[in-house]
């Protein structure tokens, strides 16, 4: 369970200070899917990098399962996947994936054993003695994906993950990441700029709008689970896009 | 480019410099052939090549007491390097303190302050450590501390959510991500590594090319001079092929295309 309560966040010194976020404040239950729209620049990676421990809030509380862990405490409660899918080219896609596990502790053979087995499920049999250049981007970001997964932490923070992607690349990876969240569960809160993502994932919608950032509406999404790749597709999923879309582009207009 | 691009390519990139060195080997020897000039002034490549070989011997063993010098002071001035530039990456007390003597080193003038270094150090092999390390210290620091700082906050920040400590953050991320403008620094270097061992000797030595140069000039054997210089070129050719052949044996991802 994370609860944020009346974050503020802001940058530079007192006289032009920018305040990237004010009093903002949502809550994510244990096993919920969260999103988090707003238009870019509207501080809502700002806001993903404070839960997860990168950054420190000026105000308000993040608690953590009732605890109050101090920012680098955080750092080892999320299962982070930023934006970039952050492949280094001088390892393998195995070895990328597996880093994680190994700067764990785990010694670098049993951490390839653990990260190799999942490969297939991932869509990435076959690949792991590649280098990460010759992965398609889609390939990449479930690489990436898995490599968060691998980490074993049950609340995932998902920073715009189809962000970087073309149309057609990111509407099958949205599909396919659907149907495997239905398999592995847990809790995450994504961060994207794309209504039509986050009603085909997530539960519960929190709206943002800039300067300064914040909380302006949050929509419930009771759209059935599991969820198929095909699961915005529907009436009511259209219909809750649409709203979305139209808070997201006021939220856009009145900054 | 059209046509057989590749193979037009690989004939002008060999043939080129080639033809070049030719025409000026032709000339030079048609100069002195025609001009009768002495050999002691400007002696003709056909000498230069017909008395090396006759000193061969000689140049081979001064060769290898030049070439003991480059490696022993390249390889110390490596190990010093990797370790200053790891330093300044990690302290910025350090990097304040340290950064301007870098800097202030390259303006020294080396050839005067060498002969200070036989009177410090005597005529064995470290004054020539030394004067190799002013030559080759400097571009290697600047290429590893440039390629460490290079690190962008969200690779950093990725490696913090996973636990990384320090050193991980080092062993994973920062050194391979700096190997890169490390290798670019260590072929600048390796460049100035054999001058810097013939300046070493030039200032006091019994043995190496730079003795054998010095004798040469002063006994007015001209084409030896010529001798000698082609194969201190030679040396410094050969070290730079050698860090070139490293660089893609340890980063070969490095020369692979980033998009597929």
């Amino acid at each position: 369970m994370l609860q944020v309560e009346s974050v503020g966040k802001r940058y530079g010194s007192d006289d032009g200070a920018v305040v990237a976020l004010e009093d903002v404040s949502l809550t994510v239950a244990d096993g919920e899917f969260a999103a988090l729209v707003g238009p870019s620049g509207c501080g809502k990676t700002t806001l993903l990098n404070l839960i997860a421990g990168l950054d420190d809030a000026d105000q308000g509380r993040i608690v953590v399962d009732g605890e109050t862990p101090a920012p680098e405490d955080r750092l080892t409660r999320f299962g982070y996947m930023p934006q970039q899918d952050m492949l280094f080219p001088w390892r393998t896609v195995l070895e990328n994936v597996s880093l994680g596990l190994e700067v764990q502790g785990f010694p670098a053979r049993e951490a390839r054993d653990r990260a190799a087995e999942l490969f297939p499920q991932f869509g990435l049999g076959g690949f792991e003695q590649r280098r990460p250049h010759e992965l398609s981007g889609g390939m990449r970001q479930r690489a990436s994906f898995l490599r968060t997964y691998l980490l074993g932490r049950p609340f995932l923070l998902l920073d715009e993950p189809f962000g970087a992607l073309d149309a057609i690349t990111r509407g099958q990876l949205q599909g396919w990441f659907a149907e495997t969240w239905n398999r592995i569960g847990g809790s995450a809160l994504l961060v994207t700029h794309d209504p039509h993502e986050a009603v085909a994932l997530s539960d519960r919608v929190y709206v943002m709008s800039p300067r300064p950032g914040r909380i302006t509406n949050v929509l419930d999404v009771d759209l059935p689970r599991p969820r198929t790749a095909r699961a915005a597709e529907t009436e009511a999923a259209h219909r809750l896009i649409d709203a979305l879309r139209h808070e997201t582009e006021s939220a856009g207009a009145s900054a | 480019m059209n046509g057989r691009p590749l193979q037009r390519e690989l004939i002008v990139s060999v043939a080129a410099p080639v033809g070049l060195v030719l025409v000026v080997l032709l000339g030079w020897q048609a100069y002195v052939w025609l001009s009768d000039i002495r050999p002691q002034t400007l002696p003709g490549p056909i000498r230069i090549v017909r008395e090396s070989i006759e000193s061969a011997g000689a140049i081979w063993e001064h060769s290898l007491v030049t070439m003991s010098e480059v490696a022993a002071g390249f390889a110390i001035s490596i190990v010093c390097a990797l370790a200053l530039g790891l330093l300044l990456d990690m302290s910025a007390t350090v990097r304040r303190a340290v950064y301007p003597l870098i800097v202030a080193s390259q303006a020294v003038p080396i050839p005067v302050v060498a002969p200070l270094m036989i009177v410090w150090f005597g005529f064995g092999v470290t004054p020539k450590i030394i004067v190799i390390g002013l030559f080759t210290f400097v571009p290697i620091v600047l290429g590893f501390a440039a390629g460490l700082a290079a690190t962008e906050r969200p690779t950093t920040d990725l490696m913090r959510t996973f636990g990384a400590s320090r050193w991980q953050m080092y062993r994973y991320v920062k050194i391979p991500a700096a190997l890169p403008d490390f290798f670019t620094g260590l072929r600048i270097a390796a460049i100035y590594a054999v001058l810097g061992a013939i300046f070493g000797e030039l200032a006091g030595a019994t043995d190496g090319l730079g003795i054998f140069l010095e004798q040469s000039r002063l006994s007015f054997r001209t084409d030896l001079v010529f001798g000698a210089i082609f194969v201190v070129t030679m040396m410094s050719y050969l070290l730079f092929l050698a860090v070139v052949l490293l660089e893609r044996r340890v980063i070969p991802w490095r020369f692979q295309r980033r998009e597929p």
